[in-house]
């Protein structure tokens, strides 16, 4: 398990020769062979691969500044690869291995990184719950009858449970922080141009972004360090300058101004014990010189109906690449063309895929359109506007990550919970997606033994100080150090 | 609201086919949705641009086109479920009774 390790934890014992690539790639599988069986986070995993790779990184030797090289990591099942399966958990691609790597998969091998495995997922990233997924449910690394959040639900519940020290996920409207804040780990979405999505399946290409997922801030700024940058193949990345994330860590937070905007604390919407965590964390930050100041983002509410609008329009064009022809699942009996098509996406996609792909067939429409989706895009420019004026009197916006901890899994769930109810539990995260800013999550507290998750927003490419802040809270509080009850005692090198 | 016709009728511009069963549930589940969506009617956005990219206070970076050599299409080939020498097969394109590409 890797329940106390960090990345420089694990790389000191490394240089010092305590342990090898190959031990650390076995104390993962052993991990997965003990704890994988409960939660079900891995959909792939490559033994022998890795254990190659380990094998030459540990005839190489590791020098002191290879801060990454030979540490174990785990990433999405909706980043492509070429030595494992990339399903994006849909019958559509259950059996597809890509003939290139994303970007991040060469991004990580560059810095010595070993992938072991593929991580769950809603299908084709379109859910909050993993439950989705095509292949299997994932559950909570802190209580098995519980959902890990989604869409990157497996990627939390494997970091979380200490099965791999660091994975990657994709975060949409939310899929890497809400299910972090499920979980109790820190998960980054970085500024919209960041990190490259050459080999990332596109659910809504205008909000999709990749970001790591850790046990520490500072593992996950040290992340963020050998993913951002161009690569030639995304031209929606910015030009970010060399430029170092962990550079603010550690410096003080006296005197930074906080907003906390009011319609975030409305119990209402919020469940009052996540409030009331909140206002203990605020409570911190103010110990440490921070001065919190109330604002207001008087559009919140209409952030959700304006994603839902904005990533199923995008999402219904993306999805119309699988028709069975070139690559992925082809339905068998197809009398003609047409019928190849309709059987194909017909068996090949899940009730959630298709819900959704409908709605923005519907966005889309001639007579919609304009009073829907153009609409819904103005709505955009409107929630952008709003944190830009206030990032003019803040430093960081402060919120709750998600508006209650993870749900029961439906197996476990007397009440069926209504669509509608689904999405507006993104209240939180997908405002942040449509403004195109950086946020991170991380745990600051428990209520009934289930973590709950901080949300710092920060303006655009401004994630060091996110960072900053975070790195600040975390290290007064005691939250990261704790583990899921299910792992206690379990802990062995 | 959306009733059954039309979802219908998007499903065939989606390219799936639904069961009546399906037709009538997603109907259900697809009104209340858009009923929760109109909410944003109520936002008054005369005079404001539209935000369709999400690129952030600048441009999306160009690049000349320049043609590469690609040596993969025998892996692309092997992604394909049908495929016939250096052709992805399928099945009839036109019910004519001439046959396939």
């Amino acid at each position: 398990m890797f329940l106390n390790e960090t990345i420089e934890s694990l790389h000191r014992q490394l240089v010092s020769g305590e342990t090898t690539a190959t031990q650390l790639v076995n104390r993962a599988f052993d991990a997965i062979a003990e704890t994988d069986p409960q939660l079900r986070a891995f959909l792939d995993l490559d033994p022998e691969g890795a254990r190659e790779v380990a094998k030459k990184i540990d005839e190489e030797g590791i020098k002191d500044d290879e801060l990454y090289k030979g540490i174990p990591i785990a990433i999405k099942d909706n980043i492509v690869t070429t030595q494992m399966k990339t399903t994006a958990a849909s019958k559509m691609l259950e059996n597809f291995v890509s003939i290139y790597d994303a970007t991040v998969v060469h991004k990580l091998e560059d810095a010595g990184m070993i992938i072991i495995g593929k991580l769950n997922l809603d299908e084709f990233a379109m859910g909050g719950t993993t439950e989705t997924s095509h292949a299997h449910t994932t559950a909570n690394a802190w209580n098995i009858q519980h959902v890990p959040g989604g869409s990157s639900g497996g990627s939390a519940a494997a970091v979380a449970s200490g099965m791999v020290p660091v994975a990657l996920g994709t975060d949409t409207g939310g899929s890497i922080r809400q299910p972090a804040a499920y979980n109790g780990i820190v998960g980054m979405k970085p500024t919209y141009g960041t990190i490259s999505r050459w080999g990332v399946i596109a659910f809504a290409s205008s909000l999709d972004q990749v970001g790591p997922m850790t046990k520490t801030v500072k593992d996950n700024a040290q992340m963020l360090n050998i993913l951002y940058g161009q690569d030639g193949h995304d031209n929606t990345l910015a030009t970010i300058e060399a430029k170092d994330y962990t550079e603010k860590i550690g410096h003080p937070i006296a005197g930074m101004v906080i907003g906390v905007p009011k319609e975030t604390m409305d119990a209402t919407l919020v469940d009052k014990h996540i409030i009331d965590c909140t206002k203990h964390a605020l409570k911190q930050l103010e110990s440490q010189g921070a001065v919190i100041k109330e604002i207001s983002l008087p559009l919140l509410k209409y952030g959700v109906p304006a994603y839902y609008t904005i990533a199923t329009a995008e999402a219904s064009s993306n999805l119309q690449r699988f028709d069975g022809i070139r690559y992925g699942f082809r339905a068998e009996n197809a009398q003609d063309l047409e019928d190849v098509y309709v059987k194909t996406r017909t068996e090949g996609f899940g009730e959630e895929v298709k819900i959704r792909c409908l709605l923005g067939t519907y966005m889309l429409s001639a007579e919609r359109y304009e009073d829907y989706f153009k609409h819904a895009a103005r709505v955009r420019t409107l929630i952008s506007q709003d944190f830009e004026k206030a990032f003019e009197n803040v430093d960081v916006i402060v919120t709750p990550t998600t508006t209650t901890t993870a749900p029961k899994l439906k197996e476990y769930n007397t009440v069926e919970e209504e669509a509608v109810d689904r999405y507006s539990a993104d209240l939180l995260t997908v405002p942040v997606n449509l403004a195109g800013i950086p946020a991170l999550s991380l745990p600051c507290g428990f209520v009934n033994g289930l973590p709950v998750g901080l949300q710092l927003i920060g303006r655009s490419f401004d994630e060091s100080t996110l960072y900053q802040v975070g790195y600040a809270f975390e290290q007064a509080t005691d939250y990261h150090t704790q583990h899921p009850h299910m792992m206690k005692g379990e802990e062995s090198r | 609201m959306i009733d059954k016709k039309q979802v219908l009728a998007l499903a065939k511009t989606m390219k799936f086919s639904l069961t009546d069963e399906e037709a009538d549930r997603y109907s259900h589940k697809l009104s209340e949705i858009i009923n929760y969506l109109e909410l944003i009617q109520e936002v008054d956005t005369t005079d404001v641009t539209p935000t369709y990219y999400g690129i952030v206070g600048q441009l999306a970076s160009l690049r000349e086109d320049v043609a590469e050599q690609s040596t993969q299409s025998e892996q692309l080939l092997n992604n394909a479920s049908d495929t016939e020498g250096a052709y992805v097969r399928v099945p009839a394109i036109l019910n004519d009774g001439q046959g396939g590409a």
